[in-house]
């Protein structure tokens, strides 16, 4: 039974290092807010994590598994907001199925079963296929069956790497490092696309960021992901780990990014309604860490591989 | 949606203008798609434990005069009319009805108060059912709103105030035309229910109520009709409760 995080001191100070910065960064907005359009996005994503930001050091801090709950319900907000996206919200039969196999992913996860917890997305698959024989019905049924399994296997497999990350030696704390790498790599690359930089790579799926801007925040990435090192378990503090944390949070959360924008373009829609009181919906703060949880869990496990140094036990 | 000779396969349908279409405010309605949302599922169960085992059994007595599951299953659309003359009245209406009628259940409420911030527009939606319906609206569409839900769905029970707003001395004011019209343009009959002892409990003005016994009487259910013939009927069911309802002087419509 893991004991509640806030008894660390390392985690009460970066949670106020954190939520002090976003309070800081937000009133040097608050008041440009109305200069132009830029300043409101700016200032509409510093709101939506400033209330963000207490509710996941709130979860994370939580005793014995319950950051795991909260992951899982996070999980099928998560998948409410991208079945709404995809008009299979309504589909009550594949909505339920998805809770259902959140749930036992999570249970996997707790039980440390790897195995079965790769094999999810098959099982899952073959569950799925039989609603409609269960039904007896064949209208639109490819169409549920994919969307079900994309929406499983990115929201539920693949966001869900973030707890067996949590389960490793200082998991909590790589959780965490992880977020906060992503999320300034995220920021830093939308407003560094404003102002240096032309060259659009993925113009028709996200044209308000560039290469330029991209390899820059690469380089700010990688260096803040060496400045917030302690963060990481003592045996995992060598380069390759900072460094492979700082590429995975920039490239994989771009990919995470790009990947979501093309759903949402090729559905014709921005956002399915706004997160509280910030922009866009609960599933643009997550879209990144759909591909870096995954991305960084198994460059863990190679790097153990490689250096042997026990990082990737519990 | 229509498939061709060269394309085997249908193209996808995105049933999604319930959740990309609408605004925030309206999204719980069902539009354009019938489902069930767990977040309001999981709001509503609390609020009406709260509601069932809490406030309307120990800080105030509610009494049910009558029986809403021979009607519910008589009449799956109603129009659920009641007396207006406190903040408890919609939330007792609800109380008063068995929870596993409340996911079709509706509530018409003033937006520019049970939609004026985020705490309350969430509360309304999730926990109410609540369809808001702006009194300053001169292009009606609130009435459509109510219109296209009435007509759409195969079970609603949509409550609704007909005097427009609470009375200010308790006594039951005259009918706007508005229940009337929903009736009558849908085909919806009209519940009748009398709320005895809101006034004594929470008037018009007080903070918050008092303690007390508030009794919900259920009465007959009226077919569609002109305003002046419900507002006749139900005066005169009522006044058999209570003869000290209306005022005296006030006469018809």
């Amino acid at each position: 039974m893991h004991e509640s995080l806030w008894h660390e001191p390392l985690y009460r100070e970066t949670a106020l290092l954190v939520i002090g910065v976003l309070f800081v960064v937000g009133i040097g907005f608050f008041f440009l807010r109305n200069r132009n359009t830029h300043t409101q996005a700016s200032w509409a994503s510093i709101k939506s994590w400033l209330f963000a930001a207490p509710v996941m050091f709130i979860a994370c801090g939580l005793p014995g598994s319950w950051p795991l709950v909260a992951l899982t319900i996070a999980s099928m907000l998560g998948v409410k907001i991208f079945y709404q996206m995809l008009g299979i919200y309504h589909r009550s039969l594949f909505v339920w199925s998805t809770y259902v196999a959140l749930i036992g992913l999570a249970v996997a996860i707790h039980h440390d079963a790897r195995d079965l917890y790769n094999l999810a997305p098959m099982i899952f698959l073959a569950a799925i296929s039989l609603i409609p024989i269960l039904t007896n019905s064949a209208d639109q049924m490819i169409q549920f069956v994919c969307l079900t399994l994309l929406g499983f296997s990115f929201l539920g497999w693949a966001l869900m790497h973030l707890g067996w990350i949590w389960q490793l030696r200082g998991g909590p704390y790589l959780v965490l490092y992880l977020v906060i790498l992503t999320e300034v790599c995220d920021n830093l690359h939308l407003s560094l696309s404003r102002h240096v930089g032309s060259i659009k790579l993925f113009a028709r799926i996200s044209p308000k960021r560039n290469l330029e801007a991209g390899l820059i925040t690469l380089v700010l990435t990688i260096t803040l992901a060496w400045a917030l090192r302690h963060l990481l378990p003592e045996n995992m503090r060598g380069f390759e780990y900072w460094l492979t944390a700082g590429m995975v949070s920039a490239w994989g959360g771009s990919l995470g990014d790009l990947i979501l924008s093309a759903i949402r373009r090729d559905l014709g829609i921005k956002d399915v309604g706004p997160f509280i009181i910030g922009r866009g919906d609960l599933l643009m703060i997550m879209d990144r860490m759909i591909f870096v949880a995954p991305i960084f869990y198994y460059a863990l496990r190679i790097l153990e591989a490689l250096f042997q140094t026990g990082a990737v036990t519990k | 949606m229509n498939s061709s000779n060269n394309n085997p396969l249908q193209e996808w349908n995105y049933e999604n203008a319930q959740w990309t279409r609408l605004p925030s405010h309206v999204k719980h309605l069902p539009l354009f798609t019938r489902h069930y949302d767990l977040v309001s599922l999981m709001f509503r169960t609390l609020w009406s434990l709260i509601l069932k085992y809490g406030f309307f059994k120990f800080y105030i007595r509610l009494k049910v005069r009558g029986d809403f599951d021979e009607i519910y299953h008589n009449y799956p659309r109603l129009l659920v009319i009641a007396n207006h003359a406190s903040h408890l009245d919609a939330v007792s209406i609800a109380a008063a009805i068995p929870f596993r009628y409340w996911m079709d259940l509706y509530i018409a409420a003033a937006k520019d108060y049970f939609f004026s911030n985020p705490l309350f527009t969430f509360f309304s939606k999730h926990c109410l059912g609540a369809i808001p319906i702006d009194r300053k609206d001169k292009k009606g569409e609130a009435v459509e709103l109510c219109l296209t839900l009435l007509n759409r769905l195969e079970r609603i029970w949509l409550i609704i105030f007909p005097e427009g707003t609470r009375s200010k001395d308790g006594y039951i004011q005259q009918f706007k035309r508005g229940v009337s019209l929903f009736s009558e343009k849908t085909t919806t009959p009209l519940l009748f229910l009398y709320l005895e002892g809101n006034t004594d409990l929470w008037p018009k003005g007080r903070v918050f109520a008092k303690p007390g016994q508030l009794v919900l009487h259920i009465g007959p259910v009226h077919p569609p009709g002109p305003i002046e013939l419900i507002y006749e009927h139900y005066r005169e069911w009522v006044t058999r409760i209570n003869p000290n309802a209306f005022k005296i002087e006030d006469e018809g419509v």
